[in-house]
C-alpha cells in the first residue's frame, strides 16, 4: 500500500524568496502480521522555482499582494492547483519575520497555499530546516560526527548542531549579507543592528557614503567589518572564545551544548559566495560577496569544511518543503474532529509513572498557567512523552485523570487532543472515548515530540486514516 | 547470569558494549538502539567474548524453556478463565504431534459447553503455543483492552478461557461449537533469541474445519520487546470490528 502526498514550500527570506513542489511517499513499512507503521518512504522535488527578490513595500514591510501573485504564477507554471497541496509549509525567515506585517502576509497566504500550508518558522525551526534541507542533518547521521549547519542568509545566520541525524542545538545570530546595502556608488541601508557591530568595533560606516571598489581606504574598512562577522559566526559555532559581539549580534539564542563542532557545512545564499564564481564585490548591491570572501578565508572554519552539502541557496525552502511534516504512528484514534487542526498551542505535563493519581493535577494546573498567561481559553492540545509499554491499568489511570482535568479545564466544544511520544495513542484514545460523552471530538496521536510554548497543525488523515501529518511549530514569532 | 522471572531474555544490556577503539562512541550506542540484534560485541580471534558466548547461550536456554514449560494453575486462576486441553498430554506431544494440537476431544467440549456463553459475535480465548510465559507476559493486558472496548461498541464478546497445548487451529473446531462469527486466539510465538515473550492474535471470521490458512489476519510480535500489548489490543479490537463490518478476515 502506498500513497503520494503533495508538499509545498516557500521561503520568505530578507533577500529571496523561493518555492518548491515535492512528492512525498507514504508506505506502511510494518511488514506481514505487524501492527501498521506507515513512513515517509520517498521525498522528490519534483518543482523549483525562480529565486526571486522579496518585494518590499518599505522597510519595514513585506509586499504581500506582490507575493502572492509571484507565487500564484508558480503554481502556474508548475502546474500545479492550490487544492492539490497537502501538506508543507510557508515560512518567512531571517530578518523578514521581523517586518511588522508578517503575519498578515502569511494569512493572505494561506487561502492560496492549500488547506494545510500555513506555517512559519521562528529563528529556532528555521535553523532547523535549513539543516535538514541543506544535507547537514543527514551526514551527521552517516558519519556519526557533529556537524553544524550554518545558514547564512541576507539578514541572518540559522546556526543548528545535528548529530547522529539528531538536532542537538540551534542558534541564530544577525549576520548576513544585505545588512549593509549598496546602490549606485553609495552606501544605500545599514541595518540597525550593523550599526551597533559598526559602533562596538569603531568603525565610522553611514548611509550616503560614496562606496567605490577603487576606494582602497573605502573597501579595507568594509573588508573589516566582513571580517568582524565572521569572528562573530566562529563563536557562534565556538570555534573561538566568546565575547560581548556575540551577544550583541544575539537574534534569540546561541548554543548552549558547549561542544565544538567536527565538521561545518554551509548554506544560504552566502554559501555560494564562499563557493562560487567570482562576481564582482557589489554584485548583489550588498556585502554578500565580500562577506563570502571572509568565510573563506577563515582559517578557523575552511579547515572544518569539505563535507558535501546536497543543497546551499535551497536548503531553507527544501528544509520547509520536505522536513516541516511529520507523520504520527499509525495506532492512533480520533473521533468527531473536523481537520485540519491548525496553530493549537501546545500545554505540555509530566506523565510521571510513580505518580499518575495526581495526574489531574498536574495537567490542571499547567492548564491554568497557561489560561493566565494567555488570557484565553481556546483549543489546545495537551502533550506529555508518555510511558514506555504502559500496562491496562495505567492506561486506564490516566485515561481516568486525563477525563478528570478535561471535564474542570477544557471548553464545550473543543476537541481533546492529546499528543504524545510514546506508542500507547489508540490504547489511550480508546480508553478516553469511554470515559467522555459519545459526541466529544477526541484526538489521541503518538510518535510526536512537542514542547510546551509549541503549535501544531494538525492534517487530513493519511494512509486510509490510520495516521494523521503534523507539523510542530516552534516558537512563532517571538516578539 | 541475572534471570528475573518474566524476563527471560534479557541479557542483552547496552552496557555491553565490548569491540575496543570506537571511532564514534555515540554512532554505535544509537545503532544498537535501533536493532536488537547482537552488534558491538567484539571478538577473541574467531569466537565470541567470554560475556558474549553465556549471554547467547542464556538466551537460547530461556528460549528453549518457553517451549517447554507449563503455564502454571496460578497464573490461569488469576486471570479468571477456566482451562482445557487438546488431545496433546504433555509438552512433548504438543511438539511432536501438531495434528493432535487442534483436537478437542469429548469431554473438554462438553467444558466448553457447559461454561460458555453460546452465538457470541467475537470468542477469545488464549493459548500456550510454542511460548509459555507469553501468556502470563501478555494477557492480562491484552484481554482486558480488547473485551472493553468491544464491549463498548456493543458487540457480544464470548466467555474467555484457556487452552493449554493449545495450536492455532483449534479455532476450526471451536467456532463452529460455541456458534462464534469472528474467532480471535492469542497464541504464544515460537521464541527467538530477543524474545522469548511474544503473542499472536489470529483473527477470522466464522472459521470451520475446510477453512484455508489464509483465511487467518494476523497481529504479531506483541511483546513489551515488539508492539506493546496495549496499543497492539486497541488496534486489535479496531481490526475485530472491521472483520464483523466486512464478514470477511485475511485481508491486509
Amino acid at each position: 500500500m502506498e500513497e503520494r502526498i503533495l508538499s509545498a514550500g516557500v521561503d520568505i527570506g530578507t533577500t529571496t524568496t523561493q518555492l518548491i513542489f515535492s512528492r512525498l511517499t507514504v508506505q506502511n513499512t510494518g511488514g506481514f502480521g505487524a501492527v501498521p507503521q506507515f513512513k515517509v518512504t520517498k521525498k522528490e522535488i519534483i518543482y523549483r522555482s525562480e529565486i526571486y527578490f522579496t518585494p518590499l513595500i518599505s522597510e519595514n514591510e513585506i509586499d504581500g499582494e506582490a507575493v502572492k501573485k509571484m507565487i500564484l504564477k508558480e503554481y502556474q507554471r508548475a502546474g500545479i492547483k492550490p487544492e492539490a497541496v497537502d501538506t508543507g509549509a510557508v515560512i518567512i525567515t531571517g530578518e523578514t519575520s521581523g517586518k511588522r506585517n508578517a503575519k498578515e502576509v502569511l494569512h493572505a497566504l494561506s487561502d492560496i497555499a492549500g488547506d494545510f500550508v500555513v506555517a512559519e518558522a521562528g529563528p529556532n525551526l528555521e535553523s532547523i530546516l535549513a539543516g535538514k534541507g541543506s544535507g547537514a542533518a543527514e551526514i551527521s547521521k552517516k558519519t556519526g560526527k557533529l556537524v553544524a549547519n550554518m545558514d547564512i542568509g541576507g539578514g541572518t545566520a540559522n546556526i543548528c548542531f545535528f548529530q547522529n541525524g539528531l538536532v542537538l542545538d540551534t542558534a541564530c545570530v544577525d549576520i548576513g549579507g544585505r545588512l549593509i546595502k549598496i546602490n549606485e556608488g553609495r552606501i544605500t541601508y545599514i541595518s540597525p543592528k550593523m550599526r551597533k557591530l559598526l559602533e562596538y568595533s569603531g568603525i565610522v560606516i553611514n548611509t550616503g557614503d560614496r562606496a567605490s571598489v577603487r576606494d582602497k581606504a573605502f573597501m579595507d574598512k568594509l573588508n573589516a567589518v566582513a571580517k568582524i562577522m565572521v569572528t562573530v559566526l566562529e563563536q557562534a559555532v565556538l570555534l573561538r572564545p566568546e565575547t560581548e559581539l556575540l551577544e550583541l549580534m544575539k537574534t534569540n539564542q546561541l548554543i548552549t551544548c558547549n561542544r565544538i563542532p567536527d565538521r561545518i557545512t554551509l548554506s544560504g545564499g552566502i554559501a555560494d559566495c564562499v563557493k562560487g564564481r567570482s562576481r564582482e564585490w557589489f554584485f548583489y548591491g550588498d556585502m554578500g560577496v565580500l562577506l563570502g570572501k571572509a568565510v573563506r578565508d577563515s582559517k578557523l572554519i575552511s579547515e572544518k569544511l569539505g563535507m558535501k552539502e546536497k543543497e546551499t541557496v535551497n536548503a531553507t525552502v527544501i528544509g520547509a518543503g520536505n522536513f516541516s511534516m511529520e507523520l504520527s504512528g499509525s495506532t492512533i484514534m480520533y473521533r468527531n474532529c473536523s481537520f485540519p487542526l491548525k496553530n493549537i498551542p501546545v500545554i505540555y505535563f509530566e506523565m510521571d509513572e510513580e505518580r499518575l493519581d495526581s495526574l489531574h493535577v498536574e495537567i490542571m494546573k499547567e492548564a491554568g498557567r497557561f489560561q493566565k498567561e494567555r488570557r484565553s481559553i481556546g483549543q489546545y492540545a495537551l502533550a506529555a512523552k508518555g510511558i514506555k509499554c504502559p500496562s491496562f491499568a495505567q492506561i486506564e489511570k490516566i485515561a481516568g485523570e486525563i477525563a478528570m482535568a478535561w471535564e474542570a479545564c477544557g471548553a464545550a466544544g473543543d476537541i481533546l487532543i492529546v499528543v504524545l511520544k510514546e506508542d500507547m495513542g489508540k490504547a489511550l484514545g480508546q480508553a478516553l472515548k469511554r470515559e467522555l460523552p459519545g459526541e466529544a471530538g477526541i484526538l489521541c496521536i503518538d510518535n510526536i515530540t512537542c514542547s510546551g510554548g509549541d503549535y501544531v497543525d494538525i492534517g487530513i488523515p493519511l494512509a486510509s486514516g490510520k495516521a494523521v501529518p503534523v507539523v510542530v511549530k516552534t516558537l512563532i514569532f517571538e516578539v | 547470569m541475572e534471570h528475573e522471572s518474566g524476563d527471560r531474555a534479557i541479557t542483552r544490556d547496552n552496557k555491553g558494549i565490548a569491540v575496543k577503539e570506537i571511532q564514534s562512541p555515540g554512532l554505535l550506542e544509537s545503532m544498537r538502539e535501533a536493532t536488537p540484534a547482537r552488534i558491538g560485541i567484539g571478538h577473541a580471534g574467531a569466537r565470541y567474548k567470554t560475556k558474549a558466548m553465556l549471554n547467547f547461550l542464556a538466551d537460547q536456554a530461556a528460549a528453549s524453556d518457553a517451549v517447554f514449560t507449563e503455564v502454571s494453575g496460578k497464573d490461569i486462576e488469576k486471570l479468571g478463565v477456566f482451562e482445557i486441553r487438546t488431545k496433546c498430554r504433555n509438552k512433548n506431544d504438543m511438539i511432536t504431534r501438531p495434528d493432535w494440537g487442534r483436537v478437542i476431544e469429548e469431554d473438554q467440549r462438553k467444558i466448553l459447553l457447559e461454561r460458555c456463553i453460546k452465538n457470541p459475535q467475537v470468542q477469545i480465548y488464549f493459548g500456550d503455543g510454542l511460548c509459555s510465559p507469553s501468556v502470563e507476559a501478555n494477557v492480562p493486558d491484552l484481554l482486558p483492552i480488547i473485551k472493553k472496548e468491544l464491549e463498548y461498541q456493543k458487540i457480544t464478546v464470548g466467555t474467555p478461557f484457556f487452552v493449554r497445548y493449545c495450536r492455532v487451529n483449534t479455532a476450526r473446531i471451536i467456532a463452529p461449537l460455541l456458534g462464534a462469527e469472528v474467532v480471535c486466539v492469542l497464541i504464544g510465538e515460537r521464541p527467538g533469541l530477543i524474545t522469548a515473550e511474544s503473542m499472536s492474535a489470529y483473527i477470522a471470521y466464522r472459521p470451520h474445519p475446510d477453512m484455508q490458512e489464509s483465511e487467518y489476519t494476523v497481529v504479531s510480535n506483541i511483546s513489551r520487546h515488539g508492539t506493546a500489548p496495549v496499543e497492539a489490543a486497541a488496534h486489535i479490537a479496531d481490526l475485530i470490528v472491521k472483520i464483523l463490518e466486512e464478514k470477511k478476515s485475511g485481508v491486509h
